[in-house]
């Protein structure tokens, strides 16, 4: 027991040892550096011959501190270089600050700022105090502040209706980006913003132009342009509604008055309201007129002579006269039934005069009226001339006989 | 020829009539032998004249 003690004392002291040699895969040379291993390779951790710990240095005061702590990492020692970067990061190692040497070579001398070797085509900007990230971090500080200007300068040229222009030409490549991407989301911006502000100007124009005939245009639309045009037309286009609609009443008026045949033209209004009542009132005694006329019209179907109603006024009378000198359809049926009687026809009467039918038989039995007039002319005509005949021949009989018996 | 036939006897019967009224006061066989001889030689002369047209339209045909 006590033999089995003191060889586990005597190997637990050995053990220090043993990682100071062998802290990571394959050993170094005296330069402090080897050949990577196929194992390495595979992993992407390194390739060829490269040094570890402050190797390739010939100074004796190199890497004392590294090579002296057992518990400093080695490429070979991370299975992916993502587990490299974090352990990196993690420790806030930089080019300048890299005690476990893990870029490249030298006892924390200055090298690129990537630990290891990176793969081909790694985003080295995940890399704390790269270049890459440094670069990058730059640029994305350029996109912001090119972001931000744009965005301002976009939201004012869309507010002023301006022509949109989102590039520019001083700054970075990443500056003019931002500068571009915020310019165009101002710019819409802008213009939304004008146009909820449009809304609101029409509203409130159209709102006043309802109320009064006189303009007064808000403060905060005289400095815009657009806007006070805005608020303008829809003042503008109330008022005109406004008008248009009591023009309408006025009209409607006069067209009323014109149909009764009272003239009674409004006062105190405006001289648009009085031609509206005028034109109203015009129509209505134009559609009047129009009336009486049918009515004469109509009344020359049934009536043969035309004889004058009982109207209040000379003037209907005149339009009733008119209305029934005008049907001329009347004549027609005249001629046609005055012919059918004549002929001695039967009364039929053709299906687009029925409207006609006392004037078609009046006429009718006119006609008929004659033909039996001349029927009646021709029997006797045709019983004289017989009876001529019959005289003559009894004559000559009368003379045979007398020459007979002479 | 039935037609003509028909009217000379209708002629023949109104003569008769008249013929009747006015020789009421002569004697009727007197009357009768003038009016017979009368009519026959108009019947003869009637004959005479339809023979000359049929001769004449023979020479023509």
């Amino acid at each position: 027991m006590k033999k089995l003690v003191i060889f586990l004392a005597v190997f637990l002291l050995m053990l220090p040892l043993q990682s100071v040699v062998e802290g990571h895969s394959g050993r170094t040379d005296s330069s402090g550096g080897h050949n990577c291993s196929q194992k390495s390779i595979s992993k992407g951790l390194c390739t060829g011959y490269h040094y570890h710990n402050g190797g390739g240095s010939t100074s004796s005061n190199s890497s004392s501190s590294s090579t002296s702590n057992s518990n400093d990492k080695d490429c070979s020692d991370f299975a992916t270089y993502d587990e490299v970067v974090q352990y990196w990061n993690s420790k806030g190692y930089s080019a300048t600050y890299d005690p476990e040497n893990l870029d490249g070579w030298g006892n924390g001398n200055v090298d690129d700022g990537i630990p290891c070797e990176a793969p081909t085509g790694y985003d080295k900007t995940q890399i704390n105090n790269s270049a890459e990230q440094i670069q990058y971090n730059k640029e994305q500080q350029d996109i912001q502040i090119g972001n931000n200007q744009g965005y301002s300068q976009g939201k004012s040229d869309g507010y002023k209706e301006a022509t949109a222009n989102s590039s520019i030409t001083e700054g970075s490549d990443a500056f003019k980006q931002g500068y571009a991407n915020g310019y165009n989301n101002g710019y819409y911006e802008g213009k939304s913003k004008l146009e909820s502000e449009k809304v609101k100007a029409t509203n409130d124009g159209f709102a006043l132009g309802q109320k009064q005939d006189e303009i007064v245009i808000p403060h905060e639309y005289i400095s815009h342009e657009s806007l006070k045009s805005t608020f303008e037309e829809a003042f503008n286009r109330a008022v005109t509604e406004r008008i248009e609609v009591k023009k309408k009443e006025y009209s409607e008026l006069g067209y009323k008055d014109g149909k009764n045949d009272l003239y009674s033209l409004p006062t105190n209004v405006d001289t648009v309201y009085v031609t509206a009542y005028e034109g109203g009132y015009d129509k209505g005694q134009k559609d009047l007129k129009e009336m009486y006329i049918q009515q004469g019209y109509e009344a020359a179907f049934t009536i043969v002579e035309y004889a004058e109603p009982d109207l209040d006024k000379e003037k209907y009378l005149e339009w009733y006269k008119e209305g029934f000198l005008s049907n001329t359809i009347v004549d027609e049926i005249e001629e046609i039934a005055f012919t059918q009687g004549e002929e001695g026809e039967v009364m039929s009467i053709p299906s687009n005069y029925e409207k006609g039918e006392t004037i078609f038989t009046y006429y009718y039995e006119l006609g008929f009226q004659d033909h039996e007039k001349q029927v009646k002319q021709t029997q006797q005509t045709v019983a004289g001339g017989l009876g001529v005949v019959v005289l003559a021949w009894l004559g000559r009989r009368f003379y045979v006989v007398r020459k007979m018996i002479a | 020829m039935i037609g003509l036939g028909l009217y000379q006897t209708i002629c023949y019967k109104v003569e008769d009539v008249f013929i009747s009224m006015l020789s009421k006061k002569h004697k009727r066989e007197q009357i009768k032998g003038k009016v017979d001889l009368y009519r026959a030689e108009k019947l003869k002369l009637r004959e005479m004249k339809v023979t000359k047209k049929v001769k004449h339209k023979a020479v023509r045909s």
